[in-house]
């Protein structure tokens, strides 16, 4: 979420309709009504601009943050649970595209976490495809694939070349005009990392914990959502989300205190008593939806 | 006169619209800084003009180290930002130069915090500038 206020912005935006009006409008000279028609253009000039930065300011959690929990809690991988890339070719529709851009960009993350060399490289050249497919794979260039196959005996390698990669695509989509795919392409990481914690819960509160917490994020997601009014290429997954998060609103969420101290390094450690927590009746309704709403989308 | 006129005018209109081609300064100038910790997937970068504020919400997940970091372009001068947490309490202070334009931290518990940054207005400055900002953040287990 992002908010803006531009006060050397309205000289530059005031300068710039006044030269536009006076150039433009030379030929055909109406002073009577300048002044009004150029505040009204003023106005919604800068408003149009602060809607645009507001839909490139926004950030949730990577899949990445989801998965390497997975990893540290012990848990082995376990390709079988990975949206196939046999399907690769079979979606159809930009929104639905874009949707499993992301649902690949999570299983990349995954694989590169748990060092797996050879499926990583698998999902990204299926991503690959399905950008070049969209006509968006100015981002996911064969210059990185030969990068992963180059640092592929390096796992943080591996994983910041993926990372670089889905905020390189993120940049480009957001820079060529393609803000609705780039939400699309987020929230199916951000659904795809949620489904595949919710297959590692059972018995495990540091997952149980980080799938409560999600509601941060989801919240997140559905304010961004919102920002884009009503897009048929959004209104899917805007009501999938809601649906979401109709669920988290059952979760228990206490406002704390933030604590500030330094260790030993002299690293900034931060704290607080913020907390949300989930009931298991919760958690099982949240494991459902996710589920449903995944097999829906990587069913091509 | 009238083609000249209609770039003017055009490019006017681009420089309204926000948005330009940061990505290479993005790749070049920020991501470097990031050194070690893995970039989060999102892009928040944007052609920003003096007197420019923005504000950017975050979630930090606990038991992590994080790495935040505001890069400017030079033509805008020193750009200021704050962290604070979601009442407004003040966190760090910092701004674009390069002793404070990285902010190390380790989470205990997840939370989110509010980045606001301001782009300075110069003065004296003759013509009009905008230059790239970006707000990039990037994690590491805490060993």
């Amino acid at each position: 979420m992002l908010k803006t206020r531009t006060s050397g912005f309205l000289l530059t935006v005031s300068t710039a309709l006044i030269l536009c009006a006076v150039m433009i409008g030379c030929d055909d000279p109406k002073p009577a009504d300048a002044n009004p028609a150029m505040n009204t253009s003023k106005d919604s000039a800068e408003e149009a601009r602060i809607k645009e930065l507001q839909k490139i300011f926004f950030s949730i959690p990577s899949p990445v943050e989801m998965a390497s929990l997975i990893k540290e809690n012990g848990y082995s991988f376990d390709k079988g649970v990975l949206s196939p890339t046999s399907s690769v070719d079979k979606f159809t529709g930009e929104a639905r595209q874009a949707i499993n851009l992301g649902i690949y960009g999570a299983d990349l993350s995954y694989a590169a976490i748990f060092d797996q060399k050879q499926v990583t490289m698998e999902y990204f050249a299926s991503a690959q495809k399905l950008a070049k497919q969209m006509g968006v794979d100015g981002a996911l260039t064969s210059e990185l694939i030969e990068r992963l196959d180059k640092n592929q005996e390096n796992r943080d390698s591996l994983l910041a070349v993926v990372s670089e990669a889905y905020a390189d695509l993120n940049g480009y989509l957001k820079e060529n005009k393609r803000i609705e795919i780039s939400a699309l392409v987020v929230a199916g990481g951000w659904l795809e990392a949620l489904y595949l914690s919710t297959l590692y819960c059972d018995k495990n509160e540091d997952m149980v914990q980080r799938i409560a917490e999600q509601k941060y994020a989801l919240n997140n997601l559905v304010d961004y959502f919102e920002k884009f009014g009503d897009r048929p290429n959004l209104s899917e997954m805007k009501a999938d989300l809601n649906a979401i998060k109709e669920i988290y609103n059952a979760s228990n969420e206490t406002k704390g205190k933030t604590s500030v101290s330094k260790d030993s390094n002299g690293t900034v450690v931060i704290g607080s008593t913020n907390n949300v927590s989930i009931s298991p009746e919760t958690l099982k309704q949240i494991a459902t939806k996710a589920q449903e709403l995944r097999k829906k989308y990587i069913t091509a | 006169m009238k083609i000249f006129k209609y770039i003017l005018a055009l490019s006017l209109l681009i420089s309204i619209e926000g948005i330009a081609q940061c990505r290479p300064f993005t790749k070049n100038h920020c991501l470097p800084l990031l050194d070690g910790f893995v970039q989060n997937d999102n892009y928040n970068s944007a052609t920003l003009v003096p007197g420019d504020e923005a504000e950017l919400l975050l979630t930090f997940y606990g038991g992590k180290e994080y790495r935040l970091l505001i890069c400017a372009h030079p033509i805008l001068g020193v750009v200021e930002y704050e962290v604070t947490d979601t009442s407004g309490e003040l966190i760090y202070k910092g701004d674009s130069s390069d002793a404070k334009q990285k902010f190390d931290f380790k989470m205990t518990n997840t939370q989110q915090l509010i980045v606001k940054l301001k782009v300075p207005v110069q003065k004296n400055a003759v013509s009009i500038h905008e230059g790239c900002v970006t707000v990039m953040s990037g994690s590491k287990e805490l060993k």
